[in-house]
């Protein structure tokens, strides 16, 4: 088999919050073919709510930052958070057109021994499991089809849009998550709205809690009317949207309850990895669909 | 025998007819049903064959009517369709390729009448419509065959009006080898177009374009120009039209002056320059403007003083004060296009934009402000104290899109502000220029990105129409509402642009009853199908061109000039022309010579000849029947619309349907 | 209340243009943005409004309710706007004029202070617990040494953002709920 090797940048969330995702992802990839090593000091994206969001030039540093790590690896970098691609690919693509904004940021990054110079290429982990790897290997890969489970698939926004830039799918008619998703045999479900934020991003969660929740319980009801099983992202900040927004929503008395997964969670399920490491980590219950379609405690 | 078996009796001939009911997709089976036409046709004296169609007008089915003529031997054809008026000539040419007479074809319009008018009442519609059928079918088995007959054509056109539209049209005419006369009220040709400083979408400068064209009529010899002067009279019919036209006393012999301006320098008269908008003054004598073709003078006769400073000054003894009659000129020619142009809205109607302030200007002023030839050399000063604005607010639609003035859009309001907004922000780029619209109508090729140029230079829409215009120190407040903040808001202006409509020329109706064609509600000539005959109008030889005919701008001005050109020349290039024989026939023995029909015809086709009889101008006569209809003794015959053919008409009409 | 248009900050447009928002002139109404919107329906971030408000230099009006900061960057307005006026990049100019006028969200201040003092947008302690149930491998992001977040420190201390995200030289975390990411 073809060995690749990736530069894997986790991001904040990931490897702080849903580690399980963490374990899922290093344990997936190489039965795949693909290899990932850590990326040693990544620090964050930034996010846009914050840094981008004040001064360009502060988000172009430490992206570059952290883009300039993989280059020494010099190995192309797998962004696994829609944000963090978002922001690295988008940044990896100004700092390679334009010459004046690569200088201004060398001469601070110069400041603490690093330099970027646009040498690799910045990634979204579904590009490399469809693009890459494709759908013919994940299907030998696996060893249970989950034929006739419904799976809402939800993009995210910052896989897709800008598209411009990221070049990633197409933004209106996106088709390798739910590729991704039926390669391992699960129906993907039709819903009102698929390509809709989920709400949290652009520092919505931190800035206002309230209204977080109601852009969510609009994406949920539009997702229920497919009734799905899971819900299926690449995003890990969708992923807690819908993981901790659910728990909210219940807790003012809605009735949300549907198991979310990260895709490479169900890909290492399939793959019959241990659940105790890979899926673990959720406030929205979904141990009952595990033990439902996986069998396992 | 009762009355009406006599006529079943009469209606019984020996003519096959066949009928052909078209479904026209479902334009006319949506709402009649085919079914219950064909079957109820089927019964009727003198049907031969019946048969529908999906679409009968289809080389299909148009082969199908040949098979049946040649095979059957069906010698009346009806067809149960659309409108004769776009398709009636299609199944006449049908008949003409076979041996069958093209007079012998009836159409019922059964889609017009039926299925789009009663499309909710599919059982009455269909009702309807067999009562039609049923009429088409009686009258045909009483048609007869007819010839066309032939009318020689002169090779000569009058276009009235030497705008853009009208300029064009002569030099595609006169290109073409025709001879062409073009009649203008003022004392040059150029029309608005000469008025306007630049031009949308590219912004050339209008002389630039528009001058070329000019002395190029005035350079092509087969272009006879009658500036200064109106149309009198016309006369005659398609071909020959006998034009009688006034010319206007100019008070300067033309063959003497050389428009060297002399004159005018010494002339102690200062008027109002209409071609400046009356933003300044010129002189009782003088010479339109800087580029004028012909480049002559003229005296304003209710204006001059007759001092004779001009006469004296006069090196060439071109200039004689003596009041004469006007001069009438006649001449004849083959085809007319009417290019009249249009008038500008008066916002004196809309006190409400306080027009009568100084500083609140129409657009055609601030184009001759903007013009370097124009009243303030190409600056934008304030008319109240001559300072520069800083703010401008420019109110879109004043007189277009309002029941109360002019219910139509102008088309051309929108492109031609953004025009003067863009070219202000490009001189004074610190202006501040607002625009107040209900919507943007930059509909032509390269106008929506001449607004998108518009917008990039920081000229801000606001989209909310401008309530009242009120003066206020030596400013104007703008009130008005901008729909996107949903709030109220007011500019405070120093210049208020109104951007007025186009109207129908205030001749136009004076025009259309000399030259016997219709104009429309707004008062602009009414072509004859927008589509499919956009240039002509009701009478055959005459053609519409330009504004006259409704608001547009320079490029479609010119390309209907172009289009009126095209549609005479091919009416005069064979130097005839084949006209249908639906006209007029007196019956020599039965007429008493009574002249009631010469007293009633509209179109002044019947006269009383020299020798002592009653005689039809074929070419005039419509056919439209008043005569017939009139004749004390029953003299006349309408061709085509016969006394029988029509009381068999009426006999199915007035039978119940069974 | 009724808006006197001459009485408007002619400089906002061009500084929007100059922070990132270089395309707004370019809007023309249409909607597209604002009906494509996650947020138009549930808050005062009406983007349609915003672009227009922005041409005519209303920028109190635009400041007032803080109402840019409602938006989730979800870049749909941007994918979709006939006229690539770019209304997401309008936003994140206005944000860029709103934070030099000192407003900002207290969440965007904690979010920055997280990133400047642990090199991550969440707290590193509760993520090793985690790391350690789920047993994951050793952290070897920034917020795993100290020489890492001093390297972000010295890049943040040499730009606006530091003074303009008010990072705080002793910054305790507030909360251990993740409170942005993207």
């Amino acid at each position: 088999m073809a060995v690749t090797n990736y530069a894997l940048y986790t991001g904040c969330i990931i490897p702080l919050r849903y580690p399980d995702i963490e374990n899922s992802i290093r344990e997936t990839m190489p039965l795949l073919g693909a290899n990932v090593y850590d990326m040693v000091g990544a620090g964050c994206c930034p996010p846009g709510g914050a840094f981008w969001s004040v001064d360009e030039i502060s988000g172009l540093i430490q992206s570059a930052r952290n883009i300039s790590i993989a280059e020494f690896m010099e190995k192309d970098l797998v962004a696994v958070c829609n944000g963090c691609f978002c922001y690295l690919k988008n940044t990896n693509m100004m700092l390679k057109s334009d010459k004046e904004k690569r200088e201004k940021v060398n001469t601070i990054l110069n400041n603490v021994g690093r330099k970027y110079q646009g040498t690799i290429s910045v990634y979204h982990l579904v590009e490399i499991l469809h693009d890459h790897i494709g759908i013919e290997k994940i299907k030998n890969s696996i060893k249970l089809n989950l034929d006739g489970v419904k799976a809402a698939v939800h993009y995210g926004c910052h896989l897709l849009r800008p598209s411009d830039h990221l070049m990633a799918e197409n933004p209106e008619k996106p088709h390798k998550l739910d590729a991704l998703v039926e390669a391992l045999g699960l129906e993907s479900v039709y819903y009102p709205k698929k390509l809709s934020c989920c709400g949290a991003g652009g520092g919505m969660r931190g800035n206002n809690p309230e209204v977080t929740l109601k852009i969510l319980e609009k994406k949920l009801m539009n997702i229920k009317y497919s009734e799905p099983d899971c819900i299926v992202t690449a995003c890990p900040f969708c992923f807690l949207q819908f993981d901790l927004g659910q728990k909210g929503l219940r807790e003012k008395g809605e009735d949300f309850c549907i198991p979310v997964f990260y895709y490479n969670q169900l890909l290492g399920l399939s793959m019959g990895l241990p659940k105790n490491r890979i899926a673990v980590l959720s406030e929205t219950p979904r141990d009952g669909f595990i033990k439902k379609y996986y069998g396992v405690e | 025998m009762a009355k009406s078996q006599i006529e079943k009796k009469e209606l019984k001939n020996s003519s096959k007819i066949g009928v052909y009911v078209c479904h026209c997709g479902t334009n006319i089976a949506g709402s009649v049903d085919i079914k219950e036409i064909v079957n109820f046709s089927k019964n009727l004296q003198n049907v031969k064959i019946v048969r529908e169609h999906m679409y009968l007008c289809s080389e299909q089915g148009q082969n199908i009517i040949k098979d049946d003529i040649a095979k059957e031997g069906i010698d009346r054809i009806v067809a149960a369709c659309c409108s004769p008026r776009t398709h009636e000539e299609i199944f006449r040419k049908t008949l003409n390729s076979t041996n069958l007479n093209k007079y012998l074809y009836e159409q019922v319009n059964i889609r017009d009448q039926c299925s789009w008018p009663h499309f909710k009442d599919k059982e009455n519609s269909t009702k309807k419509a067999k009562q039609l059928v049923k009429s088409g079918i009686y009258r045909a088995s009483e048609l007869e065959p007819l010839e066309d007959r032939k009318l020689s054509v002169l090779k000569s056109a009058l276009v009235i009006g030497g705008g853009i539209s009208g300029i064009n049209a002569a030099l595609d005419l006169a290109r073409g080898g025709y001879k062409v006369y073009i009649v203008e009220k003022n004392p040059s040709i150029g029309g608005k177009m000469a008025q306007l400083d630049k031009t949308f979408p590219t912004n050339d400068c209008s002389a630039c374009i528009l001058a070329p064209m000019m002395v190029e009529v005035s350079n092509t010899p087969n272009i006879e120009l009658l500036t200064y002067s109106e149309i009198e009279d016309v006369l005659g019919h398609i071909g020959k039209y006998r034009v009688t036209v006034r010319k206007k006393q100019t008070f300067v012999d033309w063959k003497k002056c050389n428009g060297c301006g002399e004159c005018s320098i010494v002339c102690p008269v200062k008027v109002d320059n209409e071609f400046n908008c009356n933003m300044d003054k010129r002189k009782a004598i003088y010479t339109q403007f800087e580029q004028a073709i012909p480049m002559r003078a003229v005296v304003d006769k209710d204006k001059c003083v007759k001092c004779k400073l001009c006469v004296k000054k006069c090196q060439l003894g071109a200039i004689d004060l003596t009041e004469n009659e006007d001069e009438f000129l006649e001449f004849e020619v083959g085809s007319i296009i009417v290019t009249t142009g249009y008038d500008l809205f008066d916002p004196n109607i809309k006190p409400e934009y306080d027009y009568e302030h100084p500083n609140v200007i129409t657009s055609l002023e601030l184009e001759r402000m903007m013009c370097a030839s124009g009243p303030t050399k190409g600056e934008i000063l304030r008319p109240s104290d001559g300072r520069k604005p800083q703010t401008l607010s420019f109110v879109q639609c004043v007189g277009s899109r309002d029941e109360k003035t002019n219910d139509y859009c102008s088309r051309i309001c929108c492109t031609y502000s953004i025009k003067h907004a863009r070219l202000l922000k490009e001189k004074y780029p610190d202006m501040d220029i607002y625009m107040h619209y209900i919507d943007l109508r930059c509909f032509g090729k390269g106008y929506e990105e001449y607004y998108r140029m518009a917008r990039e230079k920081g000229i801000k829409f606001i989209r909310g129409r401008i309530s009242q215009v009120d003066s206020i120190a030596d400013r104007l407040e703008v009130s008005g509402d901008d729909d996107t903040l949903g709030e109220q808001i007011s500019v405070i202006a120093d210049l208020v642009v109104l951007a007025v409509a186009m109207e129908s020329s205030k001749d136009a109706k004076k025009l259309a009853n000399i030259l016997n064609i219709s104009t429309d509600k707004t008062g602009f000539f009414k072509e004859i199908h927008p589509k499919l005959k956009p240039v002509g109008t009701d009478s055959d030889g005459i053609f519409i061109a330009g504004a006259c005919q409704g608001p547009k701008e320079i490029p479609d001005a010119i390309s209907q000039g172009k289009a009126a050109a095209s549609a005479a020349a091919s009416l005069m290039s064979k130097g005839e022309i084949e006209i249908e024989p639906l006209f007029a026939q007196i019956m020599e023995d039965y007429c008493a010579k009574c002249r009631t029909c010469e007293s009633l015809c509209t179109y002044k086709a019947i006269k009383y000849n020299e020798d002592n009889k009653m005689e039809v101008d074929i070419a005039l006569c419509k056919g439209c029947g008043v005569c017939g209809a009139s004749c004390p003794s029953g003299a006349i015959k309408s061709n085509h619309f016969t006394s029988k053919q029509i009381r068999m008409q009426i006999m199915a009409l007035t039978e119940a349907i069974i | 209340m009724k808006i006197i248009l001459n009485n408007n900050n002619k400089e906002l447009v061009n500084k929007v243009m100059e922070y990132g928002g270089k395309r707004v002139y370019e809007c023309f109404q249409c909607g597209m943005c604002a009906s494509g919107c996650p947020v138009a329906s549930d808050t005062e971030h009406k983007i349609k409004r915003t672009m227009h408000q922005v041409t005519l230099g209303l920028e109190e009006q635009i400041m007032d309710k803080k109402a840019i900061w409602l938006c989730t960057t979800c870049f749909m307005c941007l994918e979709r706007c006939p006229q690539n006026a770019e209304p997401t990049e309008v936003v994140f100019a206005l944000r860029r004029v709103s934070a030099e006028n000192g407003i900002i969200p207290e969440a965007q201040i904690e979010v920055a202070n997280n990133i400047y003092h642990l090199g991550h947008a969440v707290t590193v302690e509760k993520g090793i617990k985690l790391r350690n149930k789920v047993n994951a491998p050793l952290l070897k992001t920034a917020g795993s040494d100290k020489k890492y977040i001093d390297e972000i420190q010295k890049l943040i201390d040499s730009t606006h953002s530091y003074s303009l995200l008010r990072i705080e030289k002793d910054w305790k975390p507030k909360r251990d709920d993740v409170i942005g990411c993207d």
